[in-house]
């Protein structure tokens, strides 16, 4: 595919460089890790799942789409080993974790509940409600919850995609399940008895 | 002390999945909470996936995100390989700086009667003359290496 590059590579100061820029792009696609066909049927694999995490763990729609192709262009521009499908899933999330992670430090992602709004117990109602219940946790036991009970990663494959110790997501995951469980049974009160509560 | 897991939570996770359940399984959820907390928050998050991906909205295409990467590559290299005249440029600044200032030191020094009052300002001038033609001798090294460098490419 073209990409409409010049002949030559400019420097920064305007004036052409020696360096073919044939070679360099030649030598570029070297260095990508998979070809265009490999990239094509992870991306129909993966996309969509990944599309669904970013959704739901960071809370923002607006990101999204930024975070998914960020994703893939980081995946796609490191040298990586090669990879079977599950590894290749696996380094996606990874990076899509980090991005979010690195986001939430910038404080440009806000999106645990008490930071959005307070939801007191009259406004959880039905789905809409479980899901800011869901944001009612902490980021990083979003991520937990997810790619455990959706994703169904191991607790090894956890602690690789979030930089966590593997002998502590059990306790973690424990305790964001405690915690979603707790809320979600608040949701799933009838309304009157979660008045009462 | 609550338990942290549950040896049939695995079951129960595959049962929620597929909808086979026994009757065993499901008392067994009646009555252990780790298998009820996680058989709730498992269906939530399911039903929360299945809706998220179900939905209509149009990805990024894939060409783009191929594209957009190449594109990257391709910059990332070539600033690889503009790295050596970068470099220097950057030496034959700082050489020519130093020949500037040891030149405008001078004019200075020819100007006032500064020095002669001060003995420490002429110990840095005696030396002046010195760094200005190792500066421009520098400032030339680095031009004429950098020219090398570019005919070496050309060909």
């Amino acid at each position: 595919m073209s990409i409409g590059l010049p002949d030559r590579a400019v420097l920064p100061s305007g004036k052409p460089c020696a360096a073919p820029v044939g070679k360099i792009a030649e030598d570029a696609e070297k260095k990508t890790s998979m070809d265009e066909a490999a990239f094509r049927a992870l991306y129909d694999r993966t996309a969509r799942p990944l599309w669904a995490y970013l959704l739901r763990i960071s809370g923002d729609r607006d990101v999204v789409d930024d975070l998914l192709q960020e994703s893939y262009c980081r995946f796609l521009s490191a040298q990586l080993p090669q990879m079977n499908h599950a590894e290749s899933k696996s380094y996606l999330f990874r990076i899509a974790t980090n991005l979010m992670n690195d986001r939430w430090r910038q404080r440009k992602l806000i999106t645990t509940l008490d930071e959005v709004e307070q939801v007191t117990e009259e406004h959880l109602e039905a789905r809409a409600q479980m899901r800011q219940a869901f944001l009612l946790l902490k980021p990083r036991e979003r991520q937990l919850l997810w790619l455990a009970y959706v994703e169904g990663s191991s607790h090894r494959e956890i602690a690789g995609m979030t930089g966590l110790r593997a002998t502590s997501i059990r306790l973690l995951l424990f305790r964001a399940r405690r915690r979603l469980a707790g809320v979600l049974r608040v949701c799933a009160r009838p309304s009157k008895e979660k008045l009462s509560v | 002390m609550r338990r942290l897991y549950c040896d049939q939570e695995a079951a129960v996770l595959d049962a929620s999945r597929s909808g086979q359940w026994n009757t065993e399984l499901r008392q067994h959820v009646g009555s252990c909470s780790v298998c009820a907390d996680a058989l709730l928050v498992a269906e939530f998050l399911q039903e929360e996936n299945r809706l998220a991906t179900s939905e209509s909205v149009s990805l990024p295409s894939r060409e783009f995100l191929w594209w957009k990467s190449q594109l990257l590559l391709k910059h990332r290299a070539m600033k690889q390989a503009t790295r050596p005249i970068e470099l220097l440029r950057t030496f034959a600044y700082l050489a020519s700086s130093i020949t500037l200032s040891w030149f405008l030191m001078n004019l200075v020094q020819a100007g006032t009667e500064l020095s002669r009052y001060s003995a420490s300002l002429q110990y840095v001038f005696s030396w002046s003359g010195g760094y200005a033609l190792v500066g421009g001798a520098t400032s030339l090294l680095c031009v004429a290496v950098g020219s090398l460098y570019l005919l070496w490419g050309e060909k």
